[in-house]
């Protein structure tokens, strides 16, 4: 079980290196983060954008 | 119909693996701002097609009104916890009390559980569907 887990992950990581130039900005973020490569601050005002940007994603879900 | 089920099932690890990734900066502190936005965002991105796969599947007679209910309610209960985490980062991305800015990212780090703890709930139940 946990020879597969491995073996899952190694495919796993192995296809998004591959795709890794092909990627959204989001996405790279996101492998550099893994990887524990340092990510560029962003200012204050962007990153209050895109949370905002982030919560509008998610609507209400009302009753019919 | 199987396809759709395939499609519900799907959504389920994907949920997880939002919160895997997610789990790993939920903290971060001030210089790991973006790290700290991006993990929020896909955190996001977990449940933003829970609404429109559940009443697919309601539509085809996958699940019942209880479930769908059931999974309307876990939903806008997760969307609170995470709207709510965003107004939190936001407070302590705009502060510069650094003790207020560590005591908003720790309410930030439990809001962001809490909203996971609802999603893997939401993943539970479309899991439990059967083919």
């Amino acid at each position: 079980m946990a020879g597969t887990t491995f073996i899952l992950i190694v495919e796993l990581l192995t296809m998004v290196a591959k795709l890794a130039p092909k990627l959204a900005d989001g996405v790279r973020d996101l492998l550099d983060i893994l990887k524990g490569v340092n990510v560029v601050d962003i200012t204050k005002e962007e990153a209050i954008k895109r949370i905002e940007d982030a919560q509008a994603a998610l609507p209400e879900w009302k009753e019919i | 119909m199987r396809k759709i089920v395939k499609r519900a099932k799907f959504l389920a690890p994907m949920i997880l693996v939002a919160f895997l990734l997610a789990s790993f900066s939920g903290c971060a502190g001030t210089p790991w701002k973006k790290a700290t936005v991006v993990t929020y965002e896909i955190a996001g991105i977990g449940i933003a097609h829970v609404k429109e796969t559940a009443e697919h599947l309601r539509s085809v007679g996958a699940i019942d009104d209880a479930q769908l209910a059931k999974i309307r309610t876990l939903y806008n209960e997760a969307r609170d916890a995470y709207i709510t985490a965003g107004n939190t980062l936001k407070a302590a991305i705009e502060t510069e009390d650094a003790l207020k800015r560590d005591a908003l990212l720790e309410k930030y780090g439990k809001l962001l559980e809490q909203f996971r703890a609802l999603a893997y709930e939401i993943a539970d139940l479309l899991n439990k569907l059967k083919t």
